[in-house]
């Protein structure tokens, strides 16, 4: 059984705000040097659902696949060190956009390139763009149903895929034949630390290039939205202190100031 | 006559070959354990021996103790020589000592020593059944009565027997053993002589000799095997700084300790050397603060495990199985907050932490388990270089409006402060980094940061085990500095410090590294900062609390003490400090662990610096600062009422207070924005 | 293509709130986008959802009621709204930032080929025919400006970036009834599990009383109990506070796809770390009371109170219960 798990590469979420750099003119948002990008959380929880199939099933073809302009390969080891077979990477400069069809109809390209899969594992979406579109491009383009959100991921009898998705007050048990598409989010939990033995085997191998133009793909019929402009926005909040003597005091005032402002109506009518 | 010669000596025989059996599965697991290079150099170690074995300098700490133990070795060191006739005379009845003074200054010095041993022997057992103290808790405390026990009788035997000898008649030693010769008239005038004496005599010989075969016998499966391996081990002890673990090849399995017969050969000869005598349980302060951390029971349980894989049989049994898991805990494991002052107190400077690290190397190394919040600062070390994700800052908004000059590579500069990653990016800590930058101002220091260039030494990665995170940090920065100039490298940080000084000479890189509070105490001194007359500071009492990375570590307890006067304040000082100072818990990665709320050392020493009554706490680390701080809220709310959390201030921000008035600590610089806030 | 089609979740039979911000953006655009506002009301046991959502005012309600939309089954319940799409052709199409409506959102954007616009603050359409958008990326660190061209377009509004609209007294609009005819599912939906709250869930309380590690244990819960009670609201926790043992998880303020935007927020022992300020910035109005007074929170928040926590928040419960018997007496 063979899963494809798709990785993205985006500048690092915990990046302070002041560290980052807006393109103005390719309306791209850019960091230093001193910053470098990460593997997209939830894809690493993709591999961690794929690490743990590969456990409960007794065995599992894992490939990481990853499109985008430029990769870091250091960063993207790190899918090698944890135990994928094989790191796929396509690499072109068409590849630096925030439109999801290219990059789906990409990933989609080399799946059938590699032979096509059983199952296509996704983090729920990327954290730079929040958009959370190209696993279902994706499942659109293979003719796959997509089940997404999920915090468990099982293969019952080798035939259909069973997830736990999440929802706000709990969760629900959704299931389809494979092969199919499987979005994770968080609550499935952190992708294991590899071994130092892994890591030093990982660092010596290469990932495996595919080239944009062999793959064939169709210009997307889809429309999609363009980024016009970039900007770092600027809160319009400050803070109004609530001053007193003493605490029970500072109570008092900030539930009358409440009150009296409208903020608050008691007995919970709205 | 014969008969009993050739019993005796069928007895000693026996003994011999017994123990020996004994004594051979000990050393099995020694000479099958690696060594590390420990003989060289010859003279200070031979120093320490004497110091520490002889001088009894460690066991000193604690007077009645260490006036028992002296006693207890002095007298024991000299009833070799009855021993020696013991066996001497068990093989022919021709041997004698007389020829260097057997009944003249020996005997003198047998009877001497027995009282010795009995007055230490009655001073044990008071201490163990009348005091108990608690670091005995947990001890083998059946162990220590069968020790004290056999002493008493091998004591007893030896002084019966020459009492008996002597009241029997035409002892040459009479004159010599005051002792013996009294207990000697009270047997003769209770009707003893002659041949019924010396019948007595030589029963009492018997038992005398019984005691110490027996003793012999028992040593190997008791802690009293510190009598023969507490020289050797003082004598291999680790002569390298304080702050400095061994750099493991990483391509060489095994990482780290997983297996009990990984271990070097000092360091399972420590184990053998374990006295049980707690001075390490009572100075821990994860075992102070409920964590399943005891120093003590974790060498003896190392040493059990050892025993009970040997087939020996260790004190407890069912510590066979694993190491990791079963003799020890993973929790305990992490519970260490690696401040030394275990192996600081131990007499017989048994390794504690080192074994600690090196489990843990196993498991974040080979096994990759590692706790939740020390995971995600390693993970947080190796993505960004630093272990302090979610930080709104970069390593420069510390300093923007400062006008700090960061050095680039090939340029030069006299001082290269290196700032650390907490007092970089977290918002209180900065404000010490702030202080201390216009106090190197105004002492017209010439010095340069790395900014961005900086990253994390990797001192919590090689504590929490991670190891192969350490080297790249370690080479990446060695790579960093070997590119630029300076004289001298000044630390906001003690662990970067130590790392720096101690640790990077591994990468190539040897650096003079000093702390923060060391060139500030120089600078006072020397008058290029310099207190204006009349200037009030506010501050008349400080406590300081010592920093484990900058005092144990590092041996550097007075250019705090000496910084803090030059600034007009009293130092009060707490009943923990200098070596015995009590660790913040923030070392060893415990900073970034999830820490129980009952389990809390930093609340534990911020209650015992409320209790020494200072208007404010003074540390020197920005750890310490951090854990302190959130320490002494929680002091706070236990003293109850509407008590005030106490003060805690770096020592920059103090000086800087003190030189430049209260105006002069700069206020932190405002972060940026969080996300999420878009204008409406 | 013309009109505006508003997609109404329903929860367990009732009208998600949300739907009310939707309402607003919908009749902030009928006036550059022409053809009308159509509600759609898709799901199971659909009487009073259908009776509320007809007292918005719309120029047409279209409803599916249908057993298989019963569970929050997303396939199930984008084919619906696939359906309506088709037979309606609406231009632009508002569907809710919820779990559920952001899938669906997202099935019938790809499915159409259609450009989605997802967390838009603002919304125009500009005079060329195309639509403009602001929305924020990066996790909310920058906020970006981007267009569609021809429609139809998907928007997934940013929640408490508009405001609801009024509810109108009298159920103006008749439903029109359409009978749910999906292709076949590709997925199937089994058993849901509930997470018994107490009381109201954080997700949809209008008011969360929040406590943080700053409270030190769970006994001080209850005090923010009382005062969330009187406020008719829920009881939040920070991650610390949850990962301490005080709270359920359920409670947790701050998780990935927990944020919550209430109209009153309150953080009580809270410091602001950055995972929970995101999840909480949404919220209309934000109260901080924290003894530390460099504590990011009071960045974000509207009002503050430096002092310790026990002391103002008692006082604070005293103060309004003393009002609320007061209006209980005069009514």
């Amino acid at each position: 059984m063979r899963a494809i798990v798709c990785l993205k590469q985006v500048i690092d979420p915990l990046t302070p705000a002041t560290s980052l750099v807006l393109d103005a003119q390719g309306k791209k948002i850019r960091v230093g040097a001193s910053s470098p990008p990460v593997i997209n959380g939830f894809d690493e929880q993709g591999l961690e659902a794929a690490l743990r199939l590969r456990e409960a099933l007794g065995g599992l073809e894992i490939i990481c696949l990853a499109a985008g302009d430029r990769f870091n390969n250091d960063v993207m080891r790190r899918a090698l060190a944890l135990g994928a077979d094989q790191l796929v990477l396509v690499q072109d400069p068409s590849l630096d956009t925030w439109n999801s069809y290219p990059i789906a109809s990409t990933l989609a390209a080399a799946i059938r390139q590699l032979g096509g899969t059983d199952l296509v594992i996704c983090g729920r979406q990327g954290s730079d763009w929040d958009n959370g579109l190209v696993p279902y491009i994706l499942a659109e383009q293979l003719a796959m149903p997509i089940l997404t959100l999920a915090k468990r991921v099982t293969v019952t009898d080798g035939r259909r895929v069973e997830i736990e998705r999440v929802l706000a007050d709990g969760s629900v048990i959704m299931d389809a034949p494979l092969p199919a598409v499987v979005t994770v989010t968080s609550e499935l939990g952190a992708l294991r630390l590899p071994t130092v033995a892994a890591r030093l085997t990982a660092a010596r191998k290469q990932p495996r290039q595919l080239a944009l133009a062999d793959l064939g793909v169709a210009a997307a019929a889809a429309s999609a939205p363009e980024v016009i402009d970039l900007a770092i926005p600027v809160t319009g909040r400050s803070c109004t202190f609530i001053e007193a003597s003493a605490g029970p005091g500072a109570g008092a005032r900030l539930a009358e100031t409440l009150l009296q402002a409208g903020v608050v109506r008691l007995g919970g009518e709205h | 006559m014969r008969i009993e010669l050739t019993l005796r000596l069928l007895v000693i025989l026996a003994a011999f070959v017994w123990s020996a059996f004994r004594f051979e599965r000990l050393a099995r697991p020694l000479m099958a354990a690696p060594a590390e290079p420990r003989l060289r150099p010859l003279a200070p170690r031979a120093w320490g021996v004497l110091v520490n074995i002889l001088g009894h300098a460690r066991l000193m700490r604690k007077p009645y103790s260490g006036l028992m133990h002296f006693m207890m070795f002095f007298g024991f060191l000299f009833l070799l020589t009855a021993v020696a006739q013991v066996f001497g005379e068990g093989v022919s009845p021709l041997f004698s000592l007389a020829v260097i003074g057997g009944p003249t200054w020996i005997a003198l010095g047998q009877d001497v020593s027995a009282v010795l041993l009995l007055v230490a022997v009655a001073m044990a057992a008071f201490q163990r059944v009348v005091w108990a103290p608690a670091r005995f808790a947990g001890s083998n405390q059946r162990d220590a009565a069968i020790i004290l026990a056999l002493v008493t009788a091998v004591v007893v035997g030896m002084l019966m027997q020459n009492a008996c000898h002597l009241a029997a008649g035409g002892d040459p030693s009479a004159p010599w053993r005051p002792v013996s010769s009294l207990l000697a008239a009270a047997l003769v005038s209770s009707g003893l002589g002659g041949t019924a004496a010396a019948a007595w005599a030589t029963a009492f010989a018997w038992l005398h000799m019984l005691a110490i075969l027996a003793f012999l016998v028992y040593i190997p499966g008791s802690k009293h095997l510190h009598m023969l391996v507490g020289i050797p081990n003082v004598f291999l002890r680790d002569l390298a700084p304080a702050g400095r673990l061994v750099t493991p090849d990483l391509e060489q399995p095994p990482l780290g300790l997983s297996d009990i017969r990984q271990l070097g050969r000092k360091q399972a000869l420590d184990l053998y050397a374990c006295t049980e005598c707690g001075r390490c349980q009572e100075l821990c302060p994860a075992y102070a603060a409920g964590k399943p951390l005891n120093p003590k029971l974790l060498i003896m349980n190392m040493r059990d495990h050892l025993l009970e894989t040997q087939g020996v049989g260790g004190h407890r049994a069912g510590l066979g199985g694993a190491l990791i898991g079963g003799a020890v805990a993973e929790e305990t494991i992490w519970s260490c907050t690696t401040c030394r002052a275990c192996m600081e107190a131990c007499p017989l400077f048994i390794e504690h932490v080192p074994k600690i690290v090196d489990m843990r190397r196993h498991l974040a190394m080979e096994e990759g388990r590692l706790p939740d919040g020390i995971s995600g600062a390693m993970l947080s070390i190796e993505q960004r270089g630093h272990p302090w994700a979610g930080t709104p800052f970069s390593r420069l908004d510390w300093c923007r409006d400062l006008d700090v000059r960061v050095l680039a590579p090939g340029e030069t500069t006299d001082t290269l402060l290196w700032v650390g990653c907490t007092a970089a990016l977290d918002a209180r800590a900065q404000k010490g980094a702030r202080a201390l930058v216009r106090l190197l101002r105004a002492a017209e220091v010439d010095f340069a940061i790395l900014g961005d260039a900086e990253a994390c030494t990797g001192d919590a990665a090689r504590r929490t085990g991670n190891d192969y995170l350490f080297q790249l940090q370690a080479a990446a920065n060695v790579t960093t500095l070997n590119a630029r100039a300076f004289k001298r490298v000044v630390s906001v940080c003690p662990h970067c410090m130590n790392t720096l000084k101690n640790e990077y000479k591994d990468f190539g890189g040897v650096y003079d590294v000093v702390h923060h509070t060391q060139l500030l105490s120089e600078l006072m001194e020397s008058g290029r900062l310099r207190r204006p007359q009349g200037v009030e500071i506010g501050l008349d009492s400080v406590a300081f609390h010592d920093p484990c990375y900058l005092g144990r570590y590092n041996g550097e307890y007075q250019a705090p003490r000496a910084v803090l006067a030059a600034a007009g304040s009293a130092v009060t000082e707490m009943e923990r400090s200098h070596e015995r100072s009590f660790c913040c818990g923030g070392g060893g990665g415990r900073a970034f662990a999830v820490e129980p709320p009952n389990e809390r050392i930093n609340v534990i020493r911020a209650t015992q610096a409320r209790a020494a009554g200072a208007q404010v706490v003074a540390t020197a680390c920005p750890f310490c600062l951090m854990m302190l701080e959130d320490g002494s809220k929680g002091a706070a709310r236990a003293a109850g009422g509407n008590a005030r959390p106490q003060q805690v201030l770096d020592i920059a921000e103090i000086l800087d207070a003190a030189l430049h008035g209260a105006g002069g600590a700069a206020a932190a610089p405002r972060p940026p924005l969080p996300p999420g806030n878009v204008a409406t | 293509m013309s009109g505006i089609l508003v997609f109404a979740e329903v929860d367990a039979r009732e009208l998600r709130p949300e739907f009310w911000e939707l309402v607003t953006v919908a009749r902030n655009m009928s006036a550059t986008i022409g053809g009308g506002i159509a509600v759609a009301v898709i799901g199971a046991d659909l009487e009073s959802a259908t009776r509320e959502a007809a007292c918005a005012g719309a120029d047409a309600l279209h409803v599916i009621e249908d057993d298989r939309l019963a569970a929050p089954w997303p396939e199930a319940h984008a084919a619906a709204l696939i359906q309506l799409c088709g037979e309606l052709a609406p231009q632009l199409i508002l569907v809710p930032r919820t779990i559920l409506g952001a899938e669906a959102a997202a099935r019938l954007a790809v499915r159409g080929g259609w450009p989605l616009v997802q967390d838009a603050m603002q919304l125009e359409v500009t005079p060329e025919g195309g639509l403009l958008a602001v929305r924020p990326v990066s996790g909310g660190a920058v906020a970006a400006t981007v267009r569609a061209n021809a429609g139809p377009w998907v928007v997934v509004p940013r929640p408490r970036a508009f405001a609801p609209a009024q509810s109108g007294e009298t159920a103006e609009t008749a439903p029109v009834r359409h009978v749910f005819a999906p292709p076949p599912f590709a997925t199937s939906c089994g058993t849901r599990t509930r997470i018994e709250v107490e009381g109201i869930s954080v997700d949809r309380a209008k008011v969360v009383v929040s406590g943080g590690g700053g409270l030190g244990g769970p006994e001080p819960f209850a005090l923010l109990r009382e005062v969330a009670d009187l406020l008719g609201g829920a009881v939040g926790a920070s991650r610390v506070a949850v990962d301490s043992g005080w709270v359920q998880q359920a409670q947790q303020v701050g998780l990935t796809g927990k944020t919550i935007a209430p109209d009153l927020y309150i953080a009580v022992g809270i410091s602001g770390a950055i995972q929970h300020l995101v999840g909480c910035s949404s919220s209309q109005v934000i109260v901080a009371v924290n003894s530390d007074p460099a504590a990011p929170i009071f960045r974000i928040a509207n009002y503050g109170v430096i002092g310790d926590w026990k002391e103002v928040m008692t006082a604070f419960r005293d103060t309004l219960a003393a009002r609320s018997h007061q209006a209980g007496r005069a009514a």
